[in-house]
């Protein structure tokens, strides 16, 4: 497929038009309408990017050009479709949380945090106030990781290698203190139904003000460097805009959206862990080009650290898991949460069978909404496991928005949309 | 589960608060139609999810939807359900003339339930390889096969 679509690029090289254009005059007067519409569409160029792509993973974008302007989009993905859902329908249900995260490796708190949200609302279940504290806490910080990650790949669409390092850099010192916490670095699955699986290490906050303090000078050094440059700007303003009535009725979610002035964060009309409890603002921009959508990530990050200082400060004592759960524990088990204030997986936790029923859950992740839908029959597996994630509902990035746009400016598209392919593709 | 209603614009859509299901039925295509247009109407600007169930003899068709604008019902995650009888190819009308942003959720369902929706502008397959020849994959009569360990000597 690819390589007949290869020759047809041949054909509009230049030798190759000249020779159709002599074939043409001497053959058209018998050509019949569709025949002739054909050798229009010939004169289109059809370029594909990809799969293997410098931005941040692997998919295909099929483009047709007129000139240098894109006419039509059809983005190719799947090429890191892992069947989650699948694979999910038949494992326990605990098995699922690595599965999930997996796909979504910048934000992967947020990923667990979800589906973990969808079966607690199977089971019954309700997290202690401390546990939902310590969610908002490690869902922030991983947000302002994912929105580095954003930011830094960004940087690399528009051939700025010196901001890809920064953020990349810029997300060690909260990685380590997702690793203080829950003792991995990219993949933690902290969240376990019922609560978190450690508690806050002595010191934690102390620390974890000092790397704000950082974030909050580095965002500053960013904005000189980054945000105001002037050869951004030129690249981004007016690029690739959609508006508010464009950003609802094609589902565009996250940041995305909220760049685009519709005001909606999951986080606020559908309300989860501790943010009922948080004082928050919602930026949004009206613009909706791609600048806006660079400037809405960074607001986010300022958010998101004021979020922290308020947990923080606000985090309430108690257990980190609920009674529900506790109660299951073995006497070495208890033991040790009463030591460590760590949470040992008792036995029900591979047995568990929630009552048959169905849940949703959605939750504000880095790049916008994830959403879920549990179904479970009274199994020890779920009957069906479907969820969606946000790279997944900005596919209309690809196919709107590009449209009528130069093909320079594509990358500068795709990386503001901040689509992630593995998260898309699940 | 609890029967529990909420009524919108004249809609009744059976509700599990503390599960956040919120469920209405369409009893055929035209039903779905005229429902999906109503609720268009009351706010639901959005789609979330589309996607199946599969029930052995039968597949359940749903629609999740939301709202951007509507602060009512913006905390929603509301599902029309379509139940049909499972064939090779199931046909259900699309849902994309009234939220675009079905596109892709339906192209998904498509080529993982062998669900058509008629009248879809571009019924594809979206994640499968273009090269994969087994049916409807997330049914659950799809054969799973589990590949031995083998160590080459």
């Amino acid at each position: 497929m690819a390589y007949e679509e290869g020759f047809s690029i041949e054909k509009n090289s230049v030798e190759g038009a000249k020779m159709s254009a002599s074939q043409d005059r001497a053959t058209t007067a018998n050509l019949t309408y569709d025949e002739l519409a054909g050798l229009k569409a010939e004169r289109e160029l059809v370029l594909l990017i990809g799969p293997a792509h410098p931005g941040s993973g692997h998919m295909k974008i099929k483009v047709w050009m007129d000139g240098d302007i894109i006419q039509r989009v059809d983005p190719d993905i799947g090429f890191v479709h892992r069947t989650t859902e699948k694979l999910s329908e038949n494992r326990l249900y605990i098995k699922a949380i690595p599965i999930v995260e997996r796909v979504m490796l910048p934000d992967t708190i947020n990923a667990n945090l979800a589906y973990v949200i969808a079966l607690e609302r199977l089971l019954g279940i309700e997290p202690t106030p401390r546990a939902q504290y310590l969610r908002t806490l490690t869902s922030e910080i991983n947000r302002i990781t994912s929105h580095l990650y954003g930011i830094g790949l960004y940087g690399i669409f528009l051939g700025s290698s010196t901001v890809y390092m920064w953020a990349f850099a810029d997300r060690e010192p909260l990685i380590d203190l997702l690793e203080e916490i829950s003792g991995a670095r990219i993949t933690y699955s902290y969240i376990i139904p019922g609560g978190v699986r450690w508690d806050l290490p002595a010191g934690f906050k102390e620390r974890a003000e000092t790397v704000l303090q950082y974030m909050e000078a580095r965002l500053k050094d960013y904005e000189k460097i980054w945000v105001k440059n002037p050869v951004v700007m030129d690249r981004t303003e007016g690029v690739g805009i959609v508006s508010k009535s464009d950003a609802i009725r094609l589902g565009i979610t996250g940041p995305n959206l909220r760049a685009s002035g519709v005001d909606y964060d999951t986080r606020r009309a559908k309300p989860y862990a501790a943010y009922p409890n948080l004082d928050f603002n919602v930026p949004t921009f009206s613009e909706g080009d791609c600048y806006a959508r660079l400037l809405q990530r960074v607001e986010e990050i300022e958010q998101s650290i004021r979020i922290i200082r308020q947990v923080l400060k606000d985090i309430p004592d108690g257990r980190i898991i609920s009674d529900d759960i506790y109660s299951k524990m073995n006497p070495l088990q208890k033991r040790m949460y009463e030591m460590k204030h760590r949470v040992m997986f008792p036995a029900y936790m591979a047995s568990m069978r929630p009552a048959a029923g169905r849940s949703t859950a959605s939750v504000e992740a880095g790049r916008g909404e994830i959403f879920f839908y549990l179904v479970s029959n009274g199994d020890k597996v779920p009957f069906r496991f479907r969820w969606v994630t946000p790279s997944f509902l900005n596919l209309p990035f690809f196919t709107h928005v590009m449209v009528g746009q130069h093909l320079a400016d594509l990358p500068a598209i795709y990386g503001s949309s901040d689509y992630f392919p593995p998260e898309a593709d699940r | 589960m609890t029967a529990a209603s909420r009524v919108i614009t004249g809609i009744t859509f059976t509700t599990d608060e503390a599960k956040r299901i919120f469920e209405v039925e369409a009893s055929d295509g035209a039903h779905l139609l005229d429902l999906a247009t109503r609720l268009k109407a009351a706010g639901f600007d959005h789609c979330l999810s589309v996607t199946a169930e599969d029930l052995g003899d039968r597949l359940a068709v749903l629609w999740h939807i939301s709202s951007y604008t509507n602060k009512e019902l913006s905390g929603m995650n509301a599902q029309i359900r379509l139940i049909v009888s499972k064939s090779d190819n199931v046909e259900v009308p699309t849902l994309t003339g009234i939220w675009e942003s079905a596109n892709f959720l339906e192209r998904e369902t498509y080529e993982m339930f062998g669900v058509v929706f008629k009248g879809h502008p571009d019924m594809r397959r979206l994640l499968l390889p273009d090269d994969f020849t087994g049916k409807w994959p997330m049914r659950k009569d799809f054969p799973l096969k589990k590949t031995p360990w083998r160590v080459q000597k």
